[in-house]
C-alpha cells in the first residue's frame, strides 16, 4: 500500500498558515474540515469541459495503477461556458489549492509555466502538445497563401502572439491579415468555411474537431513552423505539503511516458494528427 | 458588541428596519454621546477636530487646520494608545474620526468604533458570511484577492457606509454597529471595491477592483437611504460604442480585468463626481494580438468627470493609451482653487499649455497613475493644464504630450510587440504612486506626492497562455532608475515631491533610502507626516522638505497619517502592518501585526 503523508493534522497546520496569506483569499469556512484522504485511493481532480477530459481520466486510472490505488476522478464544476477543443482551465490558483484541499489529491490539466504560488507544487510533465499550422487545400504551402488572404489564431494565445510577430516580419508586401478569434472552435470553423486560408492552432483541439467533423474539407498539417511556438506542457497540481505524493506520481508519470501509455491514450481519444 | 450576518444572494438588497432618515437620539453618557447626525452641510465643512472623508475633505487635500502638534513641539510627540486590528493582510486603512469616535475599517470586511481618545472598543461589526456566490453552494468563493485590504469607509446621516469584500455596499447603524442596508452589486464573485465609498447630497458612489477578472468594472451611484442602484458606468466600451475602434479588433468578451478602483472624488461646488480608471490585461500589445496597431484602449487611464445624480459623463480624457505597463490612472486627484500660469520651464515638463492665463480657476490636479507624473486639468471642462515628471526622467513610457490637448502619445519602444520579448520602462507596476495618497497645502498652494524611484525589467511570458487569473501574464523586475543619483553610496527608494499647483515648479525634493509606501498628511502646523517600509512614522518640515521627527514602529507602515481633536487635544494617527521594502532588503521592516497608533503631545 502506498499512503501519503497528508494526514488531518498536516492539513489544518497547514490552512492556519494559508489563512495569513494575503494572496489566498478564500473565504475562511470553505477552509474548514477538508477531505480525509484515503489509505487506498487517489483522488483526481478533472475538468470535464477540456478536450483532454478523456484523456485525463484515463490517465488517472493509469497513474493509480501504477501507485497500486484506487483511482477516484472528481469532475470540477465550470460555471463558464465551455471552450470546446481547448484545454484552458477556468479557475484561479487558489481555486484549484481549494479543490485540492476539499475534493482531491492531484489536479489534472494544470499548464506548466515558469512559477507558481507557494501553496501550490506541480508533478513533473506528463504531456507535451505543439500547435501546427493547418492550411486551406487551397494552397499547397504556407508561402502560397496571398497577402489579400487572411490567417487565424485564437486571440490571448502564445500561438496568436507568435504567428502575429512572424507575419510583422515579413516584407510588407507578404504580410497577411491575423484575424484573431475568440476561442479555438471558432478559430477552426474559419478555416473550414474558407474565411482565412491557414491557422495556427493547438494539434489535440484540431484532432478532436476533425473526428468531430468527419466531412470537413482536408487541411494541410505543417508541423515545422517558421517560427517558434512555446510547446504547451501539462502537469499535475499539488498542495505544496504534499512532496512525498508528488514523489510518489513523478514516478508513475515517468512509467506511463516510458512504457508508451500516454501516446496510446492521446492515439485512443483522438488527440494527435497521425 | 460583535455583530456577524449572514447574507444570501437573494437579498441582493436588503433594508433592515425603518426611519433611516429619521435622526436617533444619542446615547445619554459614553464615547457616543456627542454623536449627531452628518448632514451634508457638515461633510462640506467638516470642523478640523473630526477626519470625515477619506482625503480629509471633499477636495482629497489631506490636510488639517489643527497646529496644536506643529514644528516647535514636534520633539514631544507620544504615542497615547495603540490597539491591534484584524489580523492578516494589508492595513492600508484610513479612518473617520467624527465628534470623538474612531470609526476603523479593518482588512477582512471588519469595521470598528473605538473612543479616539483612550483607543477603547465600543463595537465591531464583522461581515462574516460571504454570498453563496453564483449560487455554487460550498464551492462558492469570493473570486478577487482583494479581500484583505480596506482602505475607506464614509459618514452620513447616522451612518457608516462601507463596501463588502462580496461587491456589497451597506449602511452601518454609527451608534450601534447594527447592518441597516445592504447592496450586492453583482454575485459573480469578482469585483470588489477596496477604497470605498464617496457619498454626498444622498447619493453613494463606488468603484471596484476587476484585477484577476474576466470582466471589467464599473462605477455605481446608490441612494443613500436604501442602497438602491440609481445608475452604472462602465468604461470599457462595448460593439460599436464609441471606441470600440480602438481595441485594435480585440472582442468585448476578450476585453478584461480594467477597474476602477482608485479613490473617487466628489466636488460640491461643481457637482461633478471625478473617478480614474485602470489598465488592462494582459498588458503587452503582443499578448492581446495588436501589436504595432497602435490600439489605445479607450477606457483605459482615463479621467473622468460625471454627473452624479445620473452618471452622464461631462468630459473623459485619457491620461496614458496603448498600456503595456499596468500604469492604472485611477489614483485620487485633489481639487483646487488656484491661479494657473504654469511656468514652461518647469522641472519635469512634459507639457505646458501656453495658452492658460487664470487669475483663478477650479483645477483638478494631482498624479492619477502609478507613473510619476503630475496633471493638471480645469475640473469643469477637461482643460488640459500642464503635465510634469517628478524629475526630468522619472519615466519613459510617453513619447509626446500635446501641450494643448493634452493628448498622449506613447514611446513605441517599450510596448511589447515580440513573445518572450524583454523591455526595460519606468515605472513599476507597483508604482511609482500606487495608491498612496498626496496632499495639498492651501496656505502655500503645494502639493506633495510620495512615489518611489523604481523602474522595471519586465518580460512578456511565454511560458502560459494569458488568462484573466495570471493578471498582466508578464515577469517583473524591479530596478533603479538611472537618473537617480546614489546618496552616500546608497540608492534612495523614496521620495516626496512638492509642487506649487499655479506654475508647477518644485518646491522642494525629499529622498530616502526606504519605500515610501504610504500616503501624506499635511497640517497647519507646518507638518507633513508619512510612514515608510523601515518601520518609520515620520514628519518633515512642509516648507522645506526636511525631516524633523521619526519614530520607529513595530512593522512596515502603510496606513493613512490622519489628525484630530478631542477636547482640545489634537492626535495624529497612522495604522502599521504592511508597507514595501522594494530595492532595501537590508532594511529591516516586517509586515504584519496590524495596529492603529495614536500619537499626542503630553498633557
Amino acid at each position: 500500500m502506498v499512503r501519503l503523508p497528508i494526514v488531518l493534522f498536516g492539513v489544518v497546520a497547514s490552512t492556519a498558515g494559508v489563512l495569513a496569506q494575503p494572496v489566498l483569499d478564500i473565504p475562511e469556512r470553505f477552509l474548514r474540515n477538508p477531505r480525509n484522504p484515503s489509505d487506498s485511493s487517489i483522488a483526481f481532480c478533472v475538468n470535464p469541459t477540456s478536450a483532454l477530459y478523456e484523456f485525463e481520466k484515463d490517465l488517472a486510472e493509469e497513474l493509480a495503477a501504477t501507485l497500486l490505488l484506487i483511482p477516484e476522478v472528481f469532475e470540477i464544476a465550470i460555471y463558464q461556458p465551455p471552450l470546446r477543443y481547448d484545454f484552458r482551465l477556468p479557475l484561479l490558483e487558489q481555486e484549484i489549492y481549494w479543490y485540492l484541499l476539499q475534493r482531491c489529491d492531484a489536479f489534472m490539466g494544470f499548464t506548466a509555466a515558469a512559477d507558481y504560488p507557494d501553496y501550490l507544487t506541480v508533478s513533473p510533465i506528463y504531456l507535451e502538445t505543439n500547435s501546427v499550422l493547418a492550411i486551406s487545400p487551397r494552397f499547397a504551402r504556407l508561402e502560397d497563401i496571398p497577402p489579400d488572404v487572411a490567417v487565424g489564431a485564437r486571440i490571448l494565445s502564445l500561438a496568436g502572439s507568435s504567428l502575429g510577430a512572424y507575419i510583422r516580419g515579413l516584407p510588407a508586401a507578404r504580410q497577411w491579415k491575423l484575424n484573431l478569434y475568440q476561442n479555438h472552435e471558432t478559430v477552426m470553423d474559419r478555416l473550414m468555411d474558407g474565411t482565412v486560408g491557414a491557422i495556427l492552432i493547438w494539434e489535440p483541439g484540431l484532432a478532436q474537431y476533425l473526428r468531430d467533423h468527419p466531412d470537413a474539407p482536408e487541411t494541410r498539417i505543417v508541423r515545422s513552423l517558421p517560427f517558434q511556438v512555446s510547446p504547451t506542457q501539462f502537469v499535475l497540481a499539488l498542495r505544496a505539503e504534499n512532496d512525498y505524493l508528488n514523489y510518489q506520481l513523478a514516478q508513475a508519470i515517468e512509467a506511463v511516458v516510458r512504457n508508451g501509455t500516454i501516446d496510446r491514450l492521446m492515439a485512443e481519444h483522438s488527440l494527435t494528427l497521425d | 458588541m460583535r455583530v456577524t450576518l449572514r447574507l444570501f444572494a437573494s437579498t441582493a438588497l436588503l433594508c433592515v428596519g425603518a426611519g433611516y432618515a429619521a435622526a436617533q437620539e444619542a446615547p445619554a453618557s459614553g464615547p457616543m454621546a456627542n454623536f449627531a447626525t452628518v448632514t451634508d452641510e457638515i461633510l462640506q465643512n467638516p470642523d478640523p477636530a473630526d477626519w470625515l472623508h477619506l482625503g480629509g475633505n471633499y477636495e482629497h487635500w489631506n490636510y488639517s487646520e489643527l497646529d496644536q502638534i506643529n514644528l516647535d513641539n514636534i520633539g514631544d510627540l507620544r504615542m497615547v494608545w495603540a490597539r491591534q486590528m484584524v489580523a492578516g493582510g494589508r492595513a492600508e486603512v484610513s479612518p473617520i474620526i467624527y465628534k470623538g469616535v474612531m470609526f476603523l475599517p479593518n482588512p477582512y470586511d471588519t469595521l470598528q468604533a473605538i473612543d479616539a481618545a483612550t483607543g477603547s472598543l465600543i463595537w465591531e461589526y464583522e461581515r462574516a458570511g460571504m454570498p453563496e456566490v453564483g449560487g455554487r453552494d460550498d464551492e462558492g468563493m469570493i473570486r478577487h484577492t482583494y479581500s484583505d485590504r480596506k482602505r475607506g469607509i464614509a459618514i452620513y446621516g447616522d451612518t457608516i457606509i462601507m463596501t463588502g469584500s462580496d461587491n456589497s455596499v451597506f449602511a452601518i447603524d454609527a451608534r450601534s454597529g447594527q447592518l441597516v442596508w445592504e447592496n450586492i452589486r453583482s454575485t459573480d464573485g469578482w469585483p470588489t471595491s477596496t477604497t470605498g465609498a464617496v457619498v454626498a447630497d444622498g447619493r453613494v458612489f463606488l468603484g471596484g477592483s476587476c484585477q484577476n477578472a474576466p470582466i471589467n468594472c464599473y462605477v455605481t451611484g446608490h441612494d443613500v437611504a436604501t442602497g438602491e442602484e440609481l445608475w452604472r458606468n462602465e468604461v470599457v466600451p462595448g460593439p460599436g460604442e464609441p471606441g470600440d475602434e480602438t481595441w485594435g479588433g480585440v472582442a468585448f468578451e476578450n476585453r478584461y480585468c480594467t477597474g476602477v478602483w482608485g479613490q473617487l472624488v466628489y466636488d460640491p461646488e461643481q457637482d461633478l463626481l471625478h473617478y480614474g480608471s485602470t489598465g488592462v490585461c494582459p498588458a503587452p500589445d503582443v499578448q492581446r494580438g495588436v501589436a504595432g496597431m497602435n490600439a489605445t484602449l479607450a477606457g483605459t487611464n482615463e479621467r473622468w468627470a460625471v454627473r452624479p445624480d445620473t452618471g452622464e459623463v461631462v468630459w473623459r480624457h485619457q491620461i496614458i493609451a496603448q498600456d503595456n505597463w499596468d500604469q492604472e490612472c485611477t489614483f485620487d486627484m485633489m481639487l483646487v482653487d488656484t491661479p494657473m500660469h504654469p511656468n514652461a520651464n518647469m522641472e519635469g515638463a512634459l507639457a505646458v499649455n501656453p495658452t492658460v492665463s487664470y487669475d483663478s480657476v477650479r483645477t483638478l490636479v494631482g498624479m492619477p497613475c502609478k507613473n510619476p507624473v503630475y496633471w493638471a486639468f480645469a475640473a469643469e471642462t477637461g482643460e488640459f493644464f500642464y503635465a510634469r515628471e517628478t524629475f526630468e526622467g522619472a519615466q519613459n513610457i510617453y513619447d509626446t504630450i500635446d501641450p494643448t490637448t493634452g493628448q498622449v502619445a506613447m514611446n513605441q519602444a517599450v510596448i511589447f510587440t515580440q513573445p518572450g520579448q524583454s523591455l526595460f520602462f519606468c515605472t513599476t507596476y507597483g508604482g511609482g504612486r500606487d495608491w498612496p495618497s498626496g496632499a495639498y497645502d492651501p496656505t502655500t498652494n503645494t502639493m506633495f506626492q510620495p512615489t518611489a524611484n523604481l523602474c522595471t525589467d519586465s518580460t512578456s511570458r511565454t511560458d502560459r497562455e494569458p488568462a484573466p487569473g495570471f493578471n498582466y501574464n508578464t515577469n517583473n523586475i524591479d530596478r533603479p532608475n538611472p537618473n537617480v543619483q546614489e546618496i552616500n553610496g546608497e540608492y534612495p527608494v523614496g521620495r516626496i515631491t512638492a509642487v506649487n499647483v499655479e506654475t508647477g515648479d518644485t518646491a522642494w525634493q525629499y529622498l530616502q533610502r526606504s519605500d515610501n509606501y504610504a500616503p501624506v498628511l499635511a497640517t497647519a502646523g507646518g507638518l507633513l507626516f508619512n510612514g515608510d517600509g523601515a518601520r518609520y512614522f515620520f514628519a518633515l518640515n512642509k516648507d522645506t522638505g526636511e525631516k524633523v521627527w521619526d519614530v520607529r514602529l513595530s512593522s512596515a507602515l502603510g496606513g493613512y497619517p490622519v489628525t484630530y481633536s478631542v477636547d482640545g487635544r489634537q492626535y495624529v494617527a497612522i495604522a502599521a502592518g504592511y508597507g514595501r521594502n522594494r530595492l532595501t532588503p537590508e532594511l529591516d521592516g516586517p509586515t504584519g501585526g496590524n495596529t492603529i497608533y495614536v500619537f499626542a503631545l503630553p498633557e
